[in-house]
């Protein structure tokens, strides 16, 4: 029986399936040729690229969404949907062949075209970038994604609620989700089971829909938790986008605290020692060690000749495995890439691909496309040699300067690949042969646009590498000529920090010549205190704990006081920690926050209450849901509201005041309901009937 | 077995604010051929589609075979053919697409009955729903909700948009099955002579109210005609009658279309026409449009006290 409904539906909607195909193959392929159509020079499109990976990301989802919809609203047309379901079978049965149907039909369409896109990349001179098996993982990941929209387009279609109203939330939802994995989820096993979570949920939720016409006050209690997830993170994502809007627009215009600590941080005077500056809206104010301001007119020697601000990472790389997207490359330093794509500036205007699943770094002609060699630990190799792979444990940091180079560390060294002269050399070997556990190129603040780095313009071009070993911190020169106004030069130093922190933003000072004389590690949690490091001629001389620093909070008045009535306190929390440990600093919300917080709470718990008694919900119904206000802020009693049934009121005969028209005995006078029908001129055979 | 094989207690239905059905308690006697009248709008098709667990009501209860329509079981449901509005079949498929997808669901199907239906109506299983007639498409779905041979067969509005002949056809078919094995009938339609012809009990809903439903015989009975003789230049005289259903003028005979007239109404007749008072004959059409209004004559059913002057 199962097996005759899904033929009928395949059978109905093949045509869209077709469609299906159609559109996703040609989808994938207009993206790979996109490049070198739209431009006279070559871009770099790969089944990584961004362009095509975003064009992917939205296919697949539109794709089986709409396959979704398809499915079910041909069926939900009037009349239709009794045929549909009017069969001696159980309702579920029916809906379970209608979501195999659907994946019949999703699945050869997305297979088409996923083999589609493999086939134009793989084969030499069509898609002109590296190829390995390993990049068509992105596109299966959102070609499987497809399945949750289809899954969420089909409760979407099924369930009774106005189109401008509460109908689209499961998608909307779905979209939240995916925008979370795509960011979050690193492995594609974390990702494709947050998927598979999100698909359970929707079939769950959609076949309730489907056993009970799609009507929500009708469902049973085992699955409402299913419909209140499907629907409520749909409302969830709506808050967050509003609070969002309304907070950037508080940012952007009004009710900025003209006192609001906007920012703070430690910086060196020359003789090396340490000042707490906070920056305000209007004025910088400096303060030392014990607290003390100090006064304006001092400023004039508080200056730091030279200063860099780097993140560095304390954890071994090779203990995370690639990532799924490329991009998370370039949104975190904490992370490690699969495949990387840099633009070298020689008169090629060469791409070099870091090809994760082979370790090759392999060069293609931005001009013609054509792949022009390859570089490994040996140096440049031609396009007619094959690539030299690199050691299994090798890590390509995130460093280049301006797509000329990139620093890659395998072992205990780090090598460095300039892709403008097609050279490698090496620049660091770790002492002992501890291993490097993650390096970094110190740049003039011009190129990498650090905030708070002071211009290394005076002294030249000079480069360094920092790198971490397990317990020290290393810096060396690199490449570049000295100042002609110092005429200094870098020395190496290597200094221990132990422990380790794990993630930490260190600030390099160093005097006019080039002398590095402190470091300061501040650690990115904020529980842990800063450590200033003084050195002298390339030795530590002291070494001495910071207080510290003050809090600060950020925003204005608007900005967060919509944060706490418009998102969830949790959230609230959530992003206060956040900025605490980006700034720094430790969590001090501004004084109104919490009771903004407590208000839109108890707001929201009254508001459930009130939801509660007007639909007729239980004690249960309403503890969960305060619960949940507690916790989720204003967004759960908008979730009940949506959730809970509202039927029409209408004035109760008996007593005058309105009552719920899905109940039989009025709430304020117990009244039944009054018989319409005309005793004269009624005409019943069944004498009960009459009576009535 | 109960001799009720649908039944249904103060069965509402609001759609938001709209009342489609308002109270409704009905009972379909095992056997029967039950029509539900009424007009666009008044609920016969929200009122099928809550028996058969299309939709769901918002207060009240209805059964069929003594099941809450609710959760009505596979067993149940497999007595029970139905035939919606309209004859919604998938366009894309094959005659014999649907054939065979109907048929797998019930064991009790009938072949040779599908059969002659589909001949009857000039259908071969080659065809393509979409390129079928209205009428052929009419036969399709009788053929595939009689071919299970089912207890209860529930039609809404069968005949809507067929042709005279396809209608004769299809009234015959269902007549057939009826008259052959007992199997109970409960369809909606505006066609009333068709009603008349097969049906033995009917219910009127009029504006999502449940005003008759009883036997035809019981309907004539209680629904009468009566002229009265009135002077030409004579004002009409003043009557308040509790049943009237509809009056109209004809001359100087005024035409009462009244229910359940007893004793006191026939009186007041009676002086009011100063003896010239008349029982009529009363078609179907005439009782059902008496209960449904008509734009010209439209009677307040709940304004008792309305003088007949000022109908007439």
């Amino acid at each position: 029986m199962m097996w005759a409904y899904f033929v009928k539906d395949v059978k109905e909607n093949a045509r869209w399936g077709l469609l299906a195909a159609l559109l996703l193959s040609g989808l994938l392929a207009y993206l790979l040729y996109n490049g070198p159509r739209t431009n006279g020079s070559y871009q770099p499109l790969s089944l990584v690229g961004d362009t095509y990976l975003t064009g992917t990301k939205i296919g697949f989802a539109v794709v089986g969404l709409g396959l979704g919809l398809a499915l079910v609203l041909s069926d939900r047309r009037r009349g239709h949907w009794g045929f549909a379901v009017h069969r001696p079978v159980p309702r579920w049965k029916l809906f379970a062949a209608k979501v195999l149907a659907g994946v019949a039909l999703y699945t050869p369409a997305a297979l088409i075209a996923v083999a589609t896109a493999a086939l134009l990349a793989s084969l030499p001179r069509v898609v002109k970038a590296p190829f390995a098996t390993e990049m068509l993982l992105p596109t299966v990941y959102y070609a499987l994604a497809g399945l949750m929209w289809l899954s969420a387009g089909m409760l979407v279609g099924l369930r009774q609620a106005r189109w401008i109203g509460s109908r689209t939330f499961p998608a909307i939802g779905v979209a939240l989700v995916a925008s979370v994995v795509d960011e979050w989820a690193i492995h594609f096993y974390e990702a494709a089971l947050a998927d598979l979570a999100v698909l359970l949920v929707m079939l769950a939720a959609g076949a309730a829909a489907f056993a009970h016409n799609g009507d929500d006050a009708q469902q049973p209690r085992p699955a409402r938790p299913f419909k209140a997830m499907a629907v409520g993170v749909g409302v969830l994502a709506i808050l967050m986008l509003l609070g969002t809007i309304v907070s950037s627009i508080g940012l952007m215009f009004m009710f900025v605290r003209p006192d609001l600590i906007n920012g703070n941080r430690y910086i060196l005077d020359e003789r090396g020692r340490p000042y707490l500056e906070l920056r305000t809206t209007e004025s910088t104010a400096r303060f030392d060690v014990k607290g003390d301001r100090i006064n304006s007119a001092d400023d004039a020697w508080l200056s730091v000749h030279a200063a860099a601000f780097i993140y560095l990472s304390g954890t071994d790389r090779n203990e995370q495995t690639p990532p799924r997207s490329w991009r998370r490359y370039f949104e975190s330093f904490l992370r490690p890439e699969a495949y990387l794509e840099i633009k070298s500036s020689d008169d090629n205007d060469a791409r070099w691909y870091y090809v994760h699943a082979q370790r090759t770094i392999e060069g293609h002609s931005g001009l013609s496309g054509e792949r022009i060699g390859s570089i490994g630990l040996s140096g440049f190799r031609g396009a007619a040699e094959p690539a030299e792979p690199f050691p299994p444990d090798v890590q390509i940091d995130s460093s280049y300067l301006a797509g000329r180079s990139l620093l890659i560390l395998t072992g205990d060294r780090a090598v460095l690949a300039e892709f403008g002269t097609r050279n490698v050399r090496s620049i660091f070997t770790a002492p002992d042969h501890a291993r490097v556990l993650s390096t970094e190129l110190v740049v003039p603040a011009g190129v990498r646009q650090m905030s708070n780095a002071r211009s290394l313009d005076d002294l030249g071009q000079q480069v360094w590498a920092v790198a971490m070993t397990p317990g020290r911190f290393h810096l060396v020169p690199v490449s570049g000529t000295t100042s002609g106004e110092t005429n200094a030069e870098v020395r190496a130093v290597s200094v221990p920090i132990d422990p380790l922190p794990w993630d930490a933003s260190l600030m390099i000072s160093m005097d006019r010549y080039g002398q590095l004389f402190a470091l300061t590690v501040a650690p990115l949690n904020p529980t842990l205190i800063p450590t200033l490091i003084t050195l002298y001629d390339g030795r530590e001389i002291s070494r001495i704990s910071l207080p510290p620093v003050p809090a600060v909070a950020t925003g204005g008045h608007l900005a967060e006081l919509a944060t706490a009535v418009v998102s969830p306190p949790a959230l609230a929390l959530t992003q206060a920690r956040r900025d605490s440990a980006e700034y720094f600093r430790e969590v001090r919300p501004p004084p109104y926050l919490w009771p903004a917080v407590l208000l839109t709470t108890l707001t929201g718990v009254a508001g459930v209450l009130a939801i509660v008694r007007r639909a007729g919900l239980g004690r249960v119904t309403a503890v969960i849901w305060s619960l949940l206000t507690v916790v989720f802020g204003p967004a759960a009693p908008l979730m009940l509201l949506c959730l809970s049934p509202r039927p029409a009121r209408e004035r109760c005969s008996a007593c005058g005041k309105p009552r719920p028209v899905d109940r039989d005995a009025c709430p304020h006078c117990a009244a039944g309901w009054p018989t319409r029908a005309d005793p004269a001129t009624a005409v019943f055979d069944d004498p009960t009937r009459s009576a009535a | 077995m109960s001799d009720v094989v649908i039944e249904t207690h103060a069965l509402t239905r609001y759609f938001g604010r709209h009342c489609a059905l308002d109270g409704v308690s009905l009972r379909v006697p095992r056997g029967s051929v039950f029509a539900l009248l009424g007009r666009n709008g008044s609920g016969k098709s929200t009122l099928i589609q809550i028996l058969l667990n299309l939709l769901t009501p918002t207060r009240g209860t209805s059964s069929v075979f003594g099941e809450d329509s609710r959760r009505l079981s596979p067993a149940t449901l497999a007595r029970v053919g139905y035939a919606p509005e309209n004859h919604p079949l998938p366009a894309s498929l094959k005659v014999s697409d649907v054939h065979a997808f109907q048929r797998s669901y019930y064991r009790t199907w009938d072949d040779a009955l599908f059969a002659t239906v589909l001949d009857h109506f000039g259908l071969s299983p080659a065809q393509k729903i979409g390129h079928l007639s209205r009428g052929q498409r009419a036969g399709l779905a009788m053929a595939l909700v009689m071919a299970p041979r089912p207890e209860l067969l529930v039609m809404d509005d069968p005949s809507l948009g067929l042709d005279p002949v396809a209608r004769r056809t299809l009234l015959e078919a269902m007549l057939l099955t009826t008259r052959q094995r007992g199997t109970t009938v409960f369809f909606t339609s505006h066609l009333l002579d068709d009603v008349e012809r097969a049906a033995d009990h009917i219910a009127i809903l009029d504006r999502s109210v449940l005003r008759v439903s009883c036997t035809m015989e019981t309907l004539r009975s209680c629904v009468k005609r009566f002229a009265l003789s009135v002077a030409p230049d004579a004002a009409a005289p003043l009557l308040v009658l509790p049943g009237l259903l509809q009056s109209r003028r004809e001359g100087p005979t005024l035409l009462l279309t009244i229910a359940n007239a007893d004793e006191d109404v026939l009186r007041q007749l009676r002086t009011a026409s100063a003896g010239q008072l008349e029982e009529v004959p009363l078609t179907l059409e005439d009782s059902v449009v008496g209960y449904l209004g008509d734009t010209k004559h439209q009677v307040s059913l709940f304004d008792r006290t309305r003088p007949s002057a000022e109908v007439a």
